[in-house]
């Protein structure tokens, strides 16, 4: 430490070790909070429509769904001192015969930690997606939609769950433009 | 014009001595831990992230501004040598003649040549 070059050197070198030590302790507070988020939703309206995909000049027909859906969710428990913003989403998961397992995203939200509510209260909205099969149709199959979240911390990993009590009870896609209440 | 060039030169090395050198490394250990750990019980007792980040660099911009100049309380021991001229009596005796006492952490220990 004889010199100002080597103290500079010698005190941002500590410095990286308490900020990477004082870094892993936070995101390690981020595993003593209970993550409990509960949330229900109600499925309003299934609606299958037949629509051009592919692009402006393709002649190719796809099956698309889209669902009408409540959401009433309280994700007061996921945020913490370490807690940037949460990610949350719902998705469909349904069977099939050529691919058995399929789970597509119909709707997400981003909330801040610096959102005024943690709480959702949502009526009869549309999902922000339509979703369409591989195969192209939806042919009458059992679905169900279930709430998953992601918590973005300020330092850590990003964090993983669902809501096990929000899946619903499973539905089917009705014909092509028909519509059925469930 | 060479004075002024080593003047800027002292400035830009900031010599400090060794009692100085060790007094830097503490305040350097010192400093960084403990603003650490006031800024990680400070944010985590009111919840707020934000309290750790603006406390630690604060930390860290005191430490660098107490520890990097060469503040004159790190030169209150400088090294001092012998003259040039005080040995150089060469008796050929073995085990050499006393030329003179230097005080090594409060003991007085005599020169030999």
């Amino acid at each position: 430490m004889h010199s100002s070059l080597v103290r500079l050197q010698q005190v941002f070198g500590f410095l990286t070790t308490v900020s990477f030590i004082l870094a892993s302790i936070i995101a390690l507070t981020s595993y003593t909070y209970p993550m409990n988020p509960t949330a229900s939703i109600k499925i309003n309206d299934v609606a299958v429509v037949k629509r051009r995909s592919g692009g402006y000049y393709s002649t190719r027909q796809n099956e698309y769904a889209n669902v009408k859906f409540d959401l009433n969710a309280d994700f007061e428990s996921l945020y913490n001192w370490n807690t940037k913003q949460i990610f949350v989403w719902i998705s469909a998961t349904y069977g099939g015969d050529r691919y058995p397992t399929n789970e597509a995203v119909i709707w997400d939200k981003i909330i801040p930690a610096a959102a005024p509510s943690k709480k959702l209260t949502l009526k009869n909205i549309k999902a922000k997606y339509n979703i369409h099969d591989i195969t192209g149709e939806y042919a009458h199959r059992n679905a169900t939609l279930k709430l998953s979240w992601n918590v973005q911390p300020h330092v850590g990993v990003l964090m993983w769950g669902g809501v096990g009590e929000s899946i619903t009870k499973s539905f089917v896609f009705p014909s092509e433009k028909a519509r059925n209440a469930v | 014009m060479e004075a002024i060039q080593d003047q800027f030169q002292a400035v830009v090395d900031g010599f400090i001595d060794f009692q100085g050198q060790k007094l830097a490394e503490q305040i350097t250990t010192y400093t960084l831990t403990v603003s650490a750990i006031v800024g990680f019980l400070a944010g985590f007792v009111s919840q707020n992230i934000v309290y750790t980040l603006y406390i630690c660099l604060a930390g860290t911009v005191l430490t660098f501004l107490a520890v990097v100049p060469p503040w004159p309380f790190y030169n209150q021991a400088p090294v001092r040598f012998l003259s040039s001229g005080s040995g150089g009596r060469n008796s050929g005796s073995g085990g050499g003649a006393v030329v003179g006492t230097i005080v090594v952490d409060g003991q007085e220990v005599k020169v030999k040549t």
